[in-house]
């Protein structure tokens, strides 16, 4: 498998032809039914950087977030962590190397208890590592709330009492009061107000200078995307497309889907020309049953047959840095 | 010209057991034959309880308190039980923002969109059922005579928004409400989608109001643009000049905040605070606690819509083009 990686650099993250299966077994007419949420995916984050991770809802994104943090038992494939192989550590240990991945979710309703206080929310991490306790957890609690732009005074309240905005800062308090050094961001603005979206992209841009993160930037929205990532990933159907330089990907995109993505999105200054605009037609197949050879070519504006049918192009490297999977990059 | 759609000064309130609260604050907007109205506002600015307004479909809690509504000079809130049927789907037709709990899961779709014609007897049996296959072949549903016989989950999210399109459509309605359309669909299906409702609008004459949050949707299809917040209209007018030269300090930070986005950059410019509803009960300018260059009369007096000419108004004590562009240039808190 290709690496769209360099070898040498030392990466915090890094993941090695990763694959993430489900398996619809039930009843007698699914049980053979796979879902490819992701099939073979090799990536490595730097140290301190931001990779945005982009596709259509179904390509495998959110897994791919969750396998990384352990919420999801990859099929096949390695994840590696400063160096060490996720999958060959022992319990205890895991637990230990799991402190230093951290996620946060969508949705800031249903990924905070409604029936805990916002002390007990942000403070439960601790308290599972046994890290602080008493006095001590409060004032790390209070730090972290602080550090996220609420106030100390608001730690006894509940989550209803919070703006949707402010429940995300709860949210985001909680994935680093135990000092991560990976935190997986799965759409973190999508769920908020437009207003409010640029507030916390501003606070997690803030969080990243002060503290070092790195971070995984999980969306569907090319324009929050460019704002905050250091490298772009696209992915479709299980299987990464393109991965640049940020600027790179959004000045010279190669493959013919992130093409059309870009030109997809509403923009504000667009005019008579948008009626002209080459859009794809049909919506994203089924992972259950992915288009054969390369997955994009049911729906592909410049494929070539039987070429693009039968042989699944390789990701690959199309100057510096710049890897796409397509047998004519850059044509459409 | 007479415009297709009057709502003047329309006030709506809500019954809670705390008491009633507004949600709806003396909205009045226009929308002439054949012309594309675009709605935008965050959550609680009650646009989406203005749209269904129209169509006389409040929840039961709500209620309009005064203001009119009128299409073609037709008083809505006049109509009687019958009337209503008629107006409802056949002069006005409704898109909503989640095409599979509009659509009945148990009925085949072309069967559903069948149903809204005869409902409104316009056309008949047989022709009712044919116009279905072409219907669904305008709203570029491939296959559509297989399609039609398809159930709602068989489809794509895409597919079904497409359906429901051909079933607001069906009865040639004069005028088309799409609340949020396009906010359940991937990125390359909004923008076919988008490209559909132009194209149908141009085809059939039909007047849009579009519903929405987001400033660029509006930008690429409607021709005006009313922005509310916190249940009051803050700005309307000509879609390009009010995306080109916003006059309320709301409608500049929300576009400003696009702009930044779109664009690499350190510090993003954000609107403080979270939206405001009607039924906070500021008092002054709904928007001042979060508006970088408010004065203290917009703390004591909330302005009126104030006309700006070429038909657009902002209601605002200051306005954009008042302030300095070296106010404008930098990040204020």
């Amino acid at each position: 498998m290709n690496n769209a990686i360099d070898s040498d650099s030392m990466a915090l993250v890094k993941v090695d032809n990763l694959v993430v299966h489900f398996h619809l077994g039930v009843g007698l007419l699914n049980a053979k039914k796979v879902i490819h949420a992701v099939d073979g995916v090799s990536l490595e984050l730097e140290s301190g950087q931001t990779l945005g991770l982009v596709g259509e809802s179904g390509c495998g994104k959110s897994t791919l977030g969750r396998a990384l943090v352990g919420l999801q038992r990859a099929t096949a494939g390695r994840i590696y962590f400063r160096g060490v192989d996720v999958a060959q550590v022992k319990s205890k240990a895991l637990r230990e190397l799991h402190k230093h991945i951290q996620m946060v979710f969508q949705d800031p309703v249903a990924s905070l208890n409604p029936r805990m206080t916002v002390e007990d929310i942000i403070g439960e991490p601790l308290r599972n590592y046994r890290v602080a306790s008493g006095l001590e957890r409060r004032s790390l609690v209070s730090k972290a709330l602080e550090a996220c732009g609420l106030s100390r005074d608001m730690m006894h309240r509940f989550p209803h009492e919070f703006s949707g905005g402010q429940r995300q800062r709860v949210g985001i308090a909680r994935a680093l009061v135990l000092r991560p050094a990976f935190v997986v961001c799965d759409e973190p603005v999508s769920a908020l107000d437009v207003s409010v979206q640029a507030q916390i992209l501003n606070l997690l841009e803030d969080l990243q200078d002060q503290l070092g993160l790195t971070y995984l930037f999980i969306s569907h929205d090319l324009a929050v995307v460019r704002h905050v990532a250091h490298r772009v990933a696209v992915m479709y159907l299980g299987k990464l497309v393109e991965v640049a330089a940020c600027e790179e990907l959004y000045a010279r995109p190669l493959h013919p889907y992130t093409k059309a993505m870009l030109v997809s999105s509403p923009g504000l200054e667009r005019d008579e020309r948008s009626n002209e605009r080459a859009l794809l037609k049909g919506d994203i197949p089924s992972p259950v049953n992915p288009p054969s050879g390369c997955r994009f070519h049911t729906r592909c504006p410049i494929a070539q047959f039987p070429k693009c049918q039968m042989e699944e192009p390789p990701l690959l490297r199309n100057g510096t840095d710049h890897w796409v999977a397509c047998h004519f990059p850059g044509k459409a | 010209m007479r415009p297709l759609l009057e709502v003047s000064d329309v006030k709506i309130e809500f019954s809670h057991s705390s008491g009633p609260s507004t949600a709806v604050d003396g909205v009045t907007f226009d929308v002439h034959e054949g012309e594309c109205v675009g709605i935008v506002g965050e959550s609680g600015s009650g646009k989406s309880v203005t749209a269904r307004s129209v169509l006389r479909l409040l929840p039961s809690a709500g209620k309009m308190t005064s203001g009119r509504i009128a299409f073609e000079g037709e008083d809505v809130l006049g109509m009687s039980e019958l009337r209503l049927r008629e107006f409802r789907g056949g002069d006005v037709g409704m898109v909503f923002q989640d095409p599979m709990s509009s659509l009945n899961p148990v009925i085949r779709v072309g069967p559903q969109i069948e149903e809204a014609m005869l409902y409104h007897s316009r056309y008949g049996g047989q022709e009712a059922k044919s116009r279905v296959v072409d219907l669904l072949a305008r709203v570029q549903v491939p296959d559509p005579r297989m399609r039609s016989r398809a159930y709602p989950h068989q489809l794509s999210g895409g597919m079904r928004q497409r359906v429901m399109i051909a079933m607001a459509y069906a009865n040639e309605p004069r005028l088309l409400i799409a609340d949020e359309p396009t906010t359940a669909l991937d990125v390359t299906v909004q923008a076919q989608i988008l490209r559909l409702l132009r194209e149908l609008g141009r085809e059939f004459g039909t007047a849009v109001i579009l519903i929405t949050h987001n400033l660029a949707l509006v930008a690429d299809l409607c021709d005006r643009v009313v922005v509310m917040y916190a249940g009051r209209v803050v700005e309307q007018g000509p879609c390009r000049e009010v995306i080109s030269n916003p006059q309320h300090p709301y409608t500049w930070a929300l576009l400003e905040t696009a702009r930044q986005m779109g664009a690499k950059g350190r510090k993003l410019f954000a609107i403080p605070g979270s939206p405001a509803s009607a039924k906070d009960r500021i008092h002054g300018c709904r928007f001042h606690p979060r508006c970088a260059f408010a004065v203290d009369r917009c703390r004591d007096q909330e302005p009126p819509l104030i006309d700006l000419g070429g038909g657009r108004e902002a209601r605002c004590w200051v306005l954009m083009q008042n302030v300095s562009p070296d106010l404008t240039r930098g990040t204020p808190q």
